[in-house]
């Protein structure tokens, strides 16, 4: 079995990330307790805040119990895990009294199987006629549609919902296979009506317990232990399970890495371009440079999702550009790296000013290089920066590369898709920065507009993007989940805006949010939330968002708005902007300021952005 | 190599640490009878342990004999684990 253990936390010591690492891919229930036993020694400073999951499930998994706790710790978070009762996941998730949901915990998780969900069909489907394996094929949809959409409307926390993994020890047996609706087809059925669930629902998210299955092999189940105690995960599969659950939590507690600084020699090329020149390079549809040809691949596939990517390596620029113009047919080329700093100086320094250069924060950096003096280096540096864990070995990297979860949100919407393309558009901003001979008519030859919305069910989903993701211009970095947005969205005196931006290089989607809660005393807001994506800031977006949402405070009999800023060490940008407004300081001190300001408010709306409906 | 009379002792700590009791609180009667940590739980935890301690498998038939030490100490004895003093507790046929 693979190395697990993909990201360990940066805040633990590196004496423990050392020991648990060379616990190797797949400890015993002894080490698992020793690792636990240390990791929970740790000072709380160093173990992040609680994080409660719900399991509810169709099989035993108190035996595994420290293994999902070990798992978790790594997010990190200090977790609880509450266990429903086998079986009973009606009664469990769809009463509101349950003790799985009552406190609300941070998430829930569903863990079935087909051998408990339908017997009849895990164990009898051959006996079956094709008409009624089919009926029951439908059932078993729609208990699972029913338990889902009952859930939702019982509760906002996240739900997880597994997929259904195959038959513990089934052979396939072809001939029946081939046949209509066999087995594996209506769990594949099911499997895909959970995915149009997490499709469909932003509160439900997928589990792939499946694809863990089908990934590692069947080995990873135990039918002797199955038959036992129901519990049909090998002891020695726990902790690979338990990596590929955090993976699935992660994008909860951690944001999601926004771009990936990778270096060129033995990375997306085999050899070192200096050394063996162009005609030298391992790059290719056959060994050893189809693995190459492989990471290259994958990257390109990362950044359709929307993963920025920038080049950073020891080399003579002019080299490296004349290769890629020699190379068409390499899957990456120029013009898909941001940014790129190809020279002799220190890699930390230079993903220092790409981090500037396009206005994303170091912690939103991950690191791809082969050297582990560079790897350490940007470590030591730059703590930041997620490292990712490879070796020499350009196959760990492609390993590495297909299984890392650090670019992985809750969903990937269609601002992430966007914003490599949106990247590329803030460069060539930028150089029209630079051409124009004011601010002014660079403002104005960008022909910007803009369209303010009320946050609606369909949008809600990308205000909660924002509201985990945005560091820099952020008033408060109060991180509210979908649950808390929905409960703020219910009361009608509430204002929560979306700000959309276009502009003659393209739409930037949603970019910015304002939140402003109705207090109990009558005519009185408070700005919960203002905030604007990076790629968007400095334009003047900024301000006809904030006159946006005083006019609508105003319209809702708003007299008076008072605004909380909290420092977070990285959102000092938006100080500028909020001396701008002029407003009256009530509270000032380096951690927190108070500002109140009364309605309606005065000025006008940067006259250079064109409001569209 | 391990010496046949610390695999017994490894044995009793991997019993242990699977129910999670001290192992100075086991003996070789130790069993579902008078261990409350005993219970079908308990045992999936101790073949867990004990699988990983000695880095054997055992069939579904064996667990089903996890009824007390001596009778563990027996299933490892089959499988070639040494002990010093061979417990000859006759298994159920």
């Amino acid at each position: 079995m693979k190395q697990e253990w993909g990201e360990l936390p940066a805040i633990w010591p590196a004496s423990l990330q050392e020991k648990i690492r060379s616990a190797g891919p797949s400890p015993g229930p002894h080490d698992i307790r020793s690792l636990l036993s240390q990791v929970r020694r740790l000072p709380s400073s160093r173990k992040g805040s609680p994080f409660c999951l719900s399991i509810a499930r169709t099989f035993t998994l108190e035996t595994q119990l420290e293994s999902l706790l070990l798992s978790l710790h790594t997010l990190p978070c200090q977790p609880d895990i509450r266990l429903g009762p086998l079986d009973n996941l009606e009664q469990t998730l769809l009463q509101g009294n349950s003790s799985l949901l009552r406190p609300p915990p941070d998430a829930v998780l569903v863990l079935w199987r087909l051998e408990e969900l339908h017997p009849t069909l895990a164990f009898g489907a051959d006996s079956m006629t094709v008409a009624r394996r089919r009926f029951v094929g439908k059932e078993l949809i729609q208990r699972i549609k029913s338990l889902a959409h009952g859930f939702t409307r019982a509760s906002h926390v996240p739900l997880f919902l597994s997929t259904i993994p195959p038959l513990v020890g089934r052979t396939v047996v072809s001939s029946l296979e081939a046949e209509p609706e066999s087995v594996t087809s209506l769990r594949a059925r099911a499997n895909e009506a959970i995915r149009d669930l997490c499709r469909q629902n932003k509160q439900i998210h997928l589990f792939d317990f499946a694809g863990w299955v089908e990934s590692k092999g069947q080995q990873v189940l135990d039918m002797k232990m199955d038959l036992y105690a129901r519990q049909p995960i090998g002891s020695r599969a726990w902790m690979s399970f338990g990596d590929a659950l955090v993976r699935t939590l992660r994008p909860l507690r951690v944001p999601p890495a926004k771009a990936l600084a990778v270096d060129l020699d033995n990375v997306i090329w085999g050899g070192v371009l200096g050394e063996v020149g162009e005609s030298g390079i391992r790059l290719g549809k056959e060994f050893p440079g189809n693995v190459y040809f492989r990471i290259q691949q994958r990257l390109l596939e990362l950044r359709s999702r929307g993963v920025l990517l920038a080049m950073v390596s020891k080399n003579n620029e002019r080299e490296v550009c004349s290769l890629f113009r020699k190379r068409p047919d390499m899957p990456l080329q120029l013009r898909h790296f941001s940014s790129r700093r190809v020279n002799w100086a220190e890699k930390h320094a230079n993903l220092e000013e790409i981090s500037r250069e396009l206005g994303l924060g170091l912690d939103s950096f991950a690191f791809l290089d082969d050297q582990a003096f560079e790897r350490d280096q940007m470590r030591h540096y730059l703590p930041q920066v997620r490292v990712l864990p490879v070796q020499e070995d350009p196959l760990s990297i492609v390993e590495e590369l297909h299984s890392t979860s650090i670019f992985n949100g809750l969903k990937v919407g269609k601002e992430d898709r966007l914003r490599a393309r949106e990247y590329e558009n803030s460069a060539k901003r930028k150089r029209l920065q630079k051409s124009s001979r004011s601010a002014d008519e660079f403002l104005r030859s960008l022909k910007l507009t803009a369209r303010v919305r009320p946050v609606t069910p369909e949008t809600v989903g990308r205000a909660v993007q924002l509201l985990s993701k945005t560091n820099q211009f952020n008033i408060s970095a109060r991180r509210h989940d979908e649950a808390a947005v929905r409960a703020m969205l219910s009361r009608p005196k509430n204002s929560l805006l979306t700000l959309q931006v276009m502009d003659r290089f393209g739409d930037q989607g949603i970019v910015g949010l304002g939140i402003a809660l109705a207090l109990e005393k009558p005519s009185a807001y408070c700005i919960d939330t203002f905030l604007l994506s990076c790629r968007a800031i400095g334009r003047g977006a900024e301000d006809l968002l904030w006159h946006e949402l005083m006019k609508d405070l105003h319209k809702k009999n708003g007299r008076r708005v008072r605004m909380e800023y909290l420092s977070t060490g990285r959102n000092s940008l938006v100080l500028e902007f909020l001396d701008r407004l002029n407003l009256k300081t009530k509270i000032k001190s380096a951690a927190r300021r108070v500002y109140e300001a009364m309605l309606p408010f005065p000025g006008r709306p940067p006259a250079h952005i064109r409001k569209i409906p | 190599m391990k010496k046949s009379h610390d695999n017994h002792q490894r044995l009793v700590e991997a019993i242990a640490r699977g129910l999670g009791v001290r192992p100075g609180n086991l003996h070789g009667k130790s069993s579902q009878e008078n261990v409350k940590e005993w219970d079908s739980l308990g045992i999936v935890r101790v073949v867990a342990e004990v699988e990983a301690e000695f880095r054997v498998q055992f069939t579904l038939l064996e667990i089903a004999e996890f009824l007390n030490i001596e009778l563990i100490q027996t299933i490892l004895a089959e499988k070639g684990i040494k002990f010093a003093k061979p417990k000859t507790q006759k298994r159920r046929e």
